[in-house]
């Protein structure tokens, strides 16, 4: 019987996530629901926790990537499902630098939770190979570069462009053609716009 | 012959007319701060800003130190505005000529298209700041929508297993439930009323301390007991959360205790969270580890203090300023963010 800790602050995921693991309660047991990554620390050291099924954006604002990687320094052998509705393009990488075994979309995956759970218990690592695709305006989030979704990360997290330029090390000319090969994949007027519509997408998270 | 030597020869009188043609104001003074040399600039400047002919380099220093209350110019920072909107900055050298006799010489610029690019500069970044803020609270209130929606699928996802359940339950009705199936449609519907449960409950959600002393505190044996009222400003919350937290970890890995106390103490400016527990007393001084300095790294970065006591018995001392660097805080979450 393999211990589980489930890591969302929605309460509503929670309650699915614990049903999902009672359907197969003859494999996991579950130690702890809860909303705050930073808490499963005190879970695992407490009990031998063999799963985590982690969310990144949890309650207080703790990042799910931040606790994985802690607990991963502190319990290695404890495997840790990184668990997202969330495409901002940044998480798959900042998810494998973390150390978390496999990495599962909530809204998209293929694969059900539990095959993923038995799978990655079972020694395998599971990643997408790329984040979902969501629409952006009138473009598709796959149209987009790295290096503008960079700039769009830093404006979002409300960074002027000077400051971007400075923090990306390129001329404020570069930063500034991102943004307006930005606004015309997407088809936002302005910069405001686009934020609304990088927000609303998810393919940038701020705060995380 | 005499015009010729006019024309090659430097006089009082031509030296005096050089500064006067100088667009910048500049004086000279001698040791004892007494006027030498003056152009007309600068006995204009002087006069429009205190009314008076300059007489010394202490009046002139004073002058620029507190204007006089009547003047029209305006300081800011180190310029002057005059009532015709230019602008002018003092600057004071001290100079020795070939005699070796000590002067001060005074210069002042004319800075008008400087400072007036300066403030329109300023004016920009202004509100190009502004534009920043307002797009972190747009993107801000954007995801909160997002992480609704998300919230409505899952609910369908809910409503999807519930149907199902439903339709398994009807089923067995109708032609019979075998018996090996019984206790599996039995679990399921329990499952089911429950998860329907949570999700009427749903907006029942715990705060940090809730969840902290209670799910994960009983969970792990620690009862947490609290005297005084922890704050509830998120920032602060994060902080005591974080220390409370690690103190629970080493209650349970080193300390074998079943009780955490939390006494929290304020002052005007300061919260004070003093953490102990029923453990066993640690043998010697206890020395930071990875959790405990990451946790002092926070407080001290939000202005806070940390105080770790071993003997005679185990006790975290965390002061926490009322008024927090929300930025730093905010932004020193974590590296994988940035």
């Amino acid at each position: 019987m393999k211990n589980v800790i489930i890591v969302d602050d929605e309460k509503m995921v929670r309650e699915l996530f614990t049903f999902y693991l009672s359907t197969a309660s003859d494999k996991y047991r579950l130690i702890g629901a809860i909303s705050n990554a930073a808490n499963a620390i005190v879970l695992c050291v407490k009990y031998s926790v063999d799963l985590i099924l982690m969310d990144i954006c949890t309650s207080d604002h703790e990042s799910g990537i931040e606790a994985t990687a802690e607990i991963k320094r502190k319990f290695p052998n404890t495997k840790i499902i990184i668990v997202t509705s969330a495409p901002d393009y940044r998480f798959i990488t900042m998810a494998r630098e973390a150390g978390a075994d496999s990495f599962w979309y909530k809204e998209v995956s293929n694969e059900e939770l539990i095959d993923v759970m038995d799978r990655t218990m079972a020694g395998e690592s599971i990643y997408p190979d790329t984040t979902p695709e969501v629409k952006v305006g009138f473009a598709k989030s796959i149209e987009f570069t790295n290096k503008e979704l960079e700039v769009l990360y830093y404006v979002v997290k409300g960074k002027s462009l000077t400051e971007v330029a400075v923090i990306m090390g390129v001329e404020y000319r570069t930063t500034r053609d991102h943004i307006q090969h930005l606004k015309d994949k997407t088809g936002a007027k302005t910069l405001s716009e686009l934020a609304v519509l990088a927000a609303r997408a998810q393919i940038v998270l701020p705060e995380y | 012959m005499k015009k010729l030597w006019q024309r090659n020869k430097l006089t009082k009188a031509s030296v005096k007319e050089a500064l006067d043609n100088l667009p910048s104001g500049i004086v000279f003074f001698d040791r004892n701060g007494l006027v030498r040399l003056c152009n007309h600039t600068m006995y204009h400047l002087v006069h429009e800003m205190t009314d008076k002919d300059l007489q010394s380099l202490f009046e002139l220093r004073e002058a620029l130190q507190d204007l006089p209350k009547n003047t029209a110019v305006i300081k800011d920072k180190d310029n002057y505005i005059l009532q015709d909107n230019t602008v002018w900055r003092f600057e004071e050298t001290p100079i020795v000529d070939e005699y070796g006799k000590h002067y001060i010489q005074c210069v002042a610029s004319n800075v008008t298209d400087l400072y007036n690019a300066s403030q329109r500069l300023s004016q920009r970044n202004k509100e190009l700041a502004e534009q920043a803020e307002q797009l972190k609270r747009i993107s801000d209130n954007t995801s909160a929508i997002a992480r609704e929606e998300n919230n409505l699928s899952m609910k369908m996802k809910i409503h999807d297993e519930v149907g199902r359940t439903a339709l398994n339950l009807r089923k067995f009705i109708i032609s019979g439930c075998p018996e090996d199936k019984k206790s599996d449609l039995m679990n399921n519907l329990r499952n089911t009323v429950s998860l329907l449960m949570g999700e009427i409950g749903k907006t029942n959600e715990n705060d940090v301390y809730t969840e902290l002393f209670e799910e994960v505190g009983n969970n792990v044996g620690v009862k947490v007991e609290v005297t005084g009222e922890l704050p509830h400003e998120a920032l602060s919350v994060r902080l005591i959360s974080s220390a409370i937290r690690e103190c629970m970890t080493n209650a349970i890995r080193h300390a074998d205790a079943n009780k955490l106390f939390i006494e929290v103490m304020e002052s005007e400016t300061q919260y004070i969270i003093v953490i102990t527990n029923n453990g066993i007393v640690p043998h010697g001084e206890i020395i930071e580890g990875g959790g405990l300095s990451s946790v002092r790294k926070r407080i001290e970065k939000s202005g806070g203090e940390m105080a770790l006591q071993s003997q005679p018995n185990f006790a975290l001392t965390v002061k926490i300023p009322k008024i927090l660097q929300e930025g730093e805080l905010l932004y020193e979450e974590c590296n994988h963010c940035r």
